[in-house]
């Protein structure tokens, strides 16, 4: 966090209401977003006990698991969920576009989940369903291994920064608004809701002591509250064990509107208030590089829907050393992009940047448009040189490569000096490219004395790390052939998960 | 502009906070009529925004109806006594039950066996040999006291009921050997061959003594040879039957010369950890 | 002349009966262990949850029955058949050998189960084998006693396995699943200071009779479901950091003296309960008595103290900076209300000596702000 961020939280508590961050919205809302919020059994591993999921605020489909500790309505409930889900996404499998291997589908689906322990349910739920078998003795529908598979396909891309196929709410609405609370508090919907957009009629502390008091706002998943469990869901789940043993169809039948009923009282809150934030959101304006990751996500969507087309294997239950290294370097790029990108479209992340001293903005004081150097291939080019007078604490050094939201695109200067003066501080960079082909910059490109300028670091090229080939890697980097996880494809152990849980 | 469905939210919202105000003031029955009232209110939103659509209910009805196969219609304790018969060592209730829906019909549950041990010892001190059997107590080796959740039958030798530091083990690879043997037996003599849940019982055994798994076994009870189980069973019990045999014996010596027969059946009296040092010493 | 320090701890409590320490508040002392308040309220038994409900910030934790269940279910399961999981666990983690599967069962002592005689059997099955005369292997629910600050605390680690490299190791048998070898950090963690009681519980025993801390390895054994499966798998955890910080902290309660000394004369958190067991002390009353002391807060406090929505309201109403967690806290280093954080940003307080840099700080970010406002960003 950088002072003005914190300083942001701090206004924000003074004036209890919450405060922009930023000046745009930097993910992409789809226009079709699928929203899930799932609900799990406390205590248990992969035991989901409902999802509310669908595509528009009133369209939402309730799926509840009577008995979570049942694996047979476990994977039935993964295969409906399944079935909505992959349905969802096939829509986007279409009005491909481009020839050859470049070719793409113009869309992709967005799945929106209330929080971050949504993101850790659908992963959890992924991990269940993708190694499935789809024959044999514990069998599960064809949908519930592929559903997996899409699942963790999801889920490892949501953890890149700047996609936005797979998001928590509270995630996206932190990064556009400070609140007066800490991180923690900001990821329960609810409070974070009460210091954005409080209900009608309350004020904010009211909405924030209604938001952690589990009577008014059940919580957004994907635990449910203690009180609820014991005073609520447990009787009602035993009296459906005990119609279901009795074999009593009509008592079975009460049992599981019950408990529908219940479930439902607890998940409906949180999907109105998923979607009265996901139209608040809109209201936020795009930011215009939001299009260029977008497009990213359309070729990793259309990638992975070629493979999945090609009845390619799950993923693996754990990255091989080399994959694991190549991953963190991917991942470590997008957040550097990301953020440079964000810094570029929007003013108040650049202010952001400035004020920890890794940007800065000024004024133009002295001016070299002219000068020139010659090349190593003996080629006289335009090598200006401008000075700044800023005010920000300039923490660069001599030749970063820096690029500029002020200047025309391609705008490109190294940093030559950093000099204080007096409580102001003196940059002077040399500008390298944007200014065309000619001798002479071409008529805008090179800052002018008087000129509000800004600059920021190019998070620039990196050539993508070379590994050795699978083939090449020693063996202490290698998956041991023995290990289950060296065949991505065998069966999970099916009979071990069959005994011992009904108890 | 009057959206039924508005008109909801803002009733869900107010009820809930008039909950909260009711749970504060204490009054729960107050807040139990709200939540009621809540319920409804949830459920009629539910029913406006997916008119259309029923959800899937996933929940299946497993078929119920067993059909009265011979011996189902035994009472428990015959239930009981057949099970740890078949395993021939002391064993929890949640083992027994295991063993009885592996091998045989009818319906048994752990929560009737607690109850049945209660009957079996006032039935005992009612008339003491009336009955051909008694479920009865494991005794702990060193209190002769008895031990936590174990059954046994009273016609068994005191030593076979006598629990020692080992015994848990022992009585572990001795069930298994015997559960195997039962498995083995059932894929001779019958047509369908060993149940599912037999097969199930013995893998659970299995996988949990060296050797005893086929060594290319893909974690799958199908797999399963009896023989080897027994083999693998029977060379760790050398390992430990020796030195198990000695303090049962010795703790079953004790137990004839200081316990009436009352006692030997359903343990001594709980006497603390004073006993037990002079036991000890 | 003030009062012993024992007295002054009863008299804090007031009329209350005394909790004693369990592994789980121990375990709590890592998490926050500048906190007074904590520090006082523990040491001299109080409840916290009646108090901070009584002072109007009722404690919201409770433990869902189904986690409760599903702990029980699968601890029982491990332990199933003379702990038949348990020992393929332990022979295949720890190397124990075959004929290593004696058992001893320390749930209760021929149908005693007080605290006391449990601990006094542990006590002797434990030292018969560390001087290597017992056949005992797998110790089930030992009972242990740790003094902490002059009061017994008694802990009851899930089992204690023995003489694998001739050492006691503790295990913890949680519910928790671990995924492909992973488990949750924050429960892994929480496990592993739990675990840390028993480490230092029973070397205290050990050291009694002389024998070194080198008995009870450092390392625990987690014993966790694999992946989503009912069976168990297995885990070393290194614990030696958790350990040594935890000695630390109870280093600490034994100079409680110190802190009491510090408290106003006569200050109580009693609750004045009535013979219905109903707090008839004004709660404005037990409030003032709470300020007396200085609390910690962080927002992490709401994980696992229960005086942590009490705590919280006093930093709101303080404009403490803590409200706003670390994160926030470390930018504005020195500076402790966010009223002072806006005055020195806006210029309207007189930066001190040491806060001369911090203020110039503040007035570039707060211009910075003002500049994006009059661009529109903010309303």
């Amino acid at each position: 966090m950088s002072m003005l961020s914190a300083l942001a939280h701090v206004q924000a508590t003074e004036s209890m209401q919450a405060v922009p961050l930023t000046a745009f919205r930097h993910r992409r809302l789809s226009s079709r977003p699928l929203v899930i919020i799932p609900l799990v059994m406390a205590g248990e591993a992969g035991a989901p006990l409902a999802a509310m999921v669908g595509s528009a605020r009133r369209k939402g489909t309730l799926l509840v698991v009577a008995q979570p500790r049942n694996r047979d309505q476990r994977f039935a409930f993964a295969a409906s969920l399944g079935r909505t889900v992959i349905d969802y996404i096939d829509s986007f499998r279409q009005g491909r576009r481009g020839g050859g291997g470049h070719s793409r589908y113009p869309d992709t689906p967005q799945i929106l989940v209330p929080n971050h322990g949504g993101i850790k349910a659908l992963a959890d739920l992924g991990r269940m369903c993708r190694f499935r078998s789809t024959s044999g003795p514990h069998a599960v529908p064809d949908v519930v291994p592929e559903f997996g598979m899409w699942l963790t396909f999801l889920v490892d891309r949501a953890e890149q920064a700047g996609t936005s196929m797979l998001l928590p709410v509270t995630g996206i609405l932190a990064e556009h608004w400070a609140t007066g609370q800490s991180t923690l508090e900001d990821q329960n919907l609810a409070s974070l809701m009460a210091w954005i957009a409080p209900p009608a009629g309350l004020s904010v502390e009211q909405a924030m002591a209604d938001a952690e008091n589990p009577d008014v706002c059940p919580p957004a998943g994907p635990a449910t509250s203690p009180e609820f469990d014991n005073r609520d869901l447990a009787p009602a789940i035993k009296r459906f064990d005990t119609a279901r043993t009795l074999g009593d169809l009509r008592a079975l039948a009460a049992a599981e509107s019950d408990l529908r009923e219940l479930i439902a009282g607890q998940i409906q809150p949180t999907w109105r208030m998923t979607w009265e934030a996901i139209a608040l959101l809109r209201s936020v304006p795009e930011a215009p590089r939001t299009i260029k990751r977008f497009e990213r996500d359309c070729a990793a969507f259309t990638s992975y829907s070629d493979y999945r087309d090609s009845g390619g294997l799950p993923q693996r239950k754990r990255d091989t050393a080399i994959g694991a290294a190549q991953r963190l370097g991917w991942l470590e790029r997008a957040l550097a992009e990301f953020e440079s990108d964000m810094a570029f479209d929007d003013p108040f992340v650049l202010a952001d940047r400035r004020s920890a001293g890794e940007a800065f903005a000024g004024t133009v004081v002295e001016a070299e448009p002219s000068r020139t150097v010659t090349t190593a291939s003996n080629r006289r080019v335009p090598r200006p040189r401008v000075t700044i007078r800023t005010q920000d604490p300039v923490r660069l050094a001599a030749d970063t490569k820096l690029l500029s939201p002020s200047m025309p695109s391609g705008h490109k200067a190294v940093i030559v000096s950093v000099l204080p003066d007096g409580d102001a501080t003196l940059v002077t960079v040399e500008v390298t490219g944007g200014m065309g082909r000619a001798r002479v910059p071409a008529r805008g490109s090179v800052p002018v004395p008087d000129q509000r300028i800004a600059y920021l670091p190019d998070p620039g090229w990196r050539p993508a790390p070379q590994f050795p080939g699978s083939d090449r890697t020693p063996w202490t980097h290698s998956a041991t052939a023995g290990e289950t996880g060296a065949d991505p494809a065998a069966p999970e152990d099916a009979a071990a998960e069959e005994w011992g849980n009904e108890d | 502009m009057s959206d039924p469905l508005d008109a909801l939210e803002k009733s869900i919202s107010s009820l809930r906070r008039a909950i909260r105000d009711a749970s504060a003031a204490g009054d729960t029955e107050r807040a139990g009529e709200l939540r009621a009232q809540l319920r409804r209110a949830e459920r009629a939103w539910d029913a406006l925004i997916d008119a259309d659509e029923p959800a899937a209910t996933p929940a299946r009805l497993e078929p119920t109806a067993v059909p009265a196969a011979q011996g189902a219609q035994l009472p428990a304790r015959e239930h009981v006594h057949r099970a740890l018969m078949l395993l021939g060592t002391p064993a929890a209730p949640k083992l027994i039950v295991g063993v009885h829906e592996a091998f045989f019909p009818g319906e048994l549950s752990a929560s009737k066996l607690s109850s049945l041990r209660r009957d079996e010892e006032r039935s005992y001190r009612s008339s003491p040999g009336a009955r051909p059997y008694y479920l009865c107590m494991a005794l702990a080796h060193d209190l002769l006291t008895p031990v936590r959740a174990l059954v046994t039958i009273s016609t068994w030798a005191l030593e076979q009921r006598i629990i020692g530091p080992l015994s848990p083990r022992v009585d572990f690879l001795t069930g298994a050997v015997h559960i195997a043997k039962a498995v083995h037996n059932s894929a001779q003599s019958t047509a369908d061959g060993p149940s599912p849940a037999a097969l199930r019982l013995l893998w659970r055994f299995a996988v949990n003594i060296p050797d005893a798994l086929p060594r290319s076994a893909p974690g799958h009870e199908g797999a399963l040879d009896p023989q080897q189980v027994i083999d693998a069973a029977e060379a760790e019990l050398e390992v430990h039957a020796d030195a198990d045999r000695a303090v049962r014996t010795e703790a079953a010596r004790r137990a004839r010369k200081s316990l009436g027969d009352d006692q030997q059946l359903f343990g001594a009296p709980l006497q603390g950890v004073t006993r037990l040092r002079t036991a000890r010493a | 002349m003030k009062a012993p320090v024992d007295d002054r701890l009863d008299a804090l409590r007031g009329s209350a009966k005394r909790l004693d320490y369990s592994a789980r508040s121990l375990a709590a002392l890592e998490n926050n262990p500048r906190c007074t308040l904590r520090a006082l309220l523990d040491a001299s038994g109080s409840d916290k949850a009646a108090i901070a409900a009584h002072a109007g910030h009722p404690s919201p934790f409770g433990q869902s029955a189904f986690a409760l269940a599903r702990g029980n279910v699968f601890e029982t399961m491990v332990k199933d058949n003379g702990c038949a999981e348990l020992l393929r666990l332990l022979r295949e983690t720890l190397q124990l050998t075959l004929p290593e599967v004696g058992y001893e069962d320390l749930n209760d002592i021929g149908g005693d189960g007080r605290a006391e005689v449990r601990h006094d059997r542990t006590k002797q099955v434990l030292l018969q084998a560390a001087r290597g005369n017992g056949g005992g292997t797998l110790f089930d629910h030992p009972m242990l006693c740790l003094p902490v600050g002059g009061h017994k605390a008694f802990l009851e680690p899930d089992l204690v396995a023995f003489r694998i490299g001739g050492r006691f190791h503790v295990v913890e048998i949680k519910s928790f699943p671990i995924i492909d070898g992973q488990a949750d950090p924050t429960q892994v963690r929480a496990a592993t200071t739990q675990a840390c009681a028993y480490i230092i519980a029973l070397r205290n025993l050990l050291a009694r009779v002389g024998i070194d801390k080198q008995a009870v390895s450092d390392t625990i054994v987690l014993v966790a479901p694999k992946d989503f499966t009912n069976r168990p798998t297995a885990a070393f955890v290194d614990a030696r950091k958790q350990v040594a910080a935890l000695s630390r902290q109870l280093a600490r309660i034994e100079r409680i003296g110190d802190l009491v000394d510090l408290l106003p004369e006569g200050l109580t958190f009693d609750l004045g309960l009535d013979k219905d067991k109903r707090a008839r002390r004004p709660a404005e009353e037990l409030a003032e008595a709470l300020d007396q002391v200085p609390a910690t807060y962080r927002p992490d406090c709401l994980n696992h103290c229960e005086m942590a929505f009490y705590c919280r309201s006093r930093a709101r109403a303080d404009s403490s900076l803590d409200v706003l967690g670390p994160a926030v806290r470390e930018q504005f280093g020195g500076i402790d209300t966010t009223t002072m954080v806006l005055g020195l940003a806006q210029g309207r307080l007189t930066p001190t000596q040491d806060q001369v840099e911090m203020a110039a700080a503040l007035r570039h970010a707060a211009r910075l702000r003002a500049e994006l406002n009059v661009l529109g960003g903010a309303e």
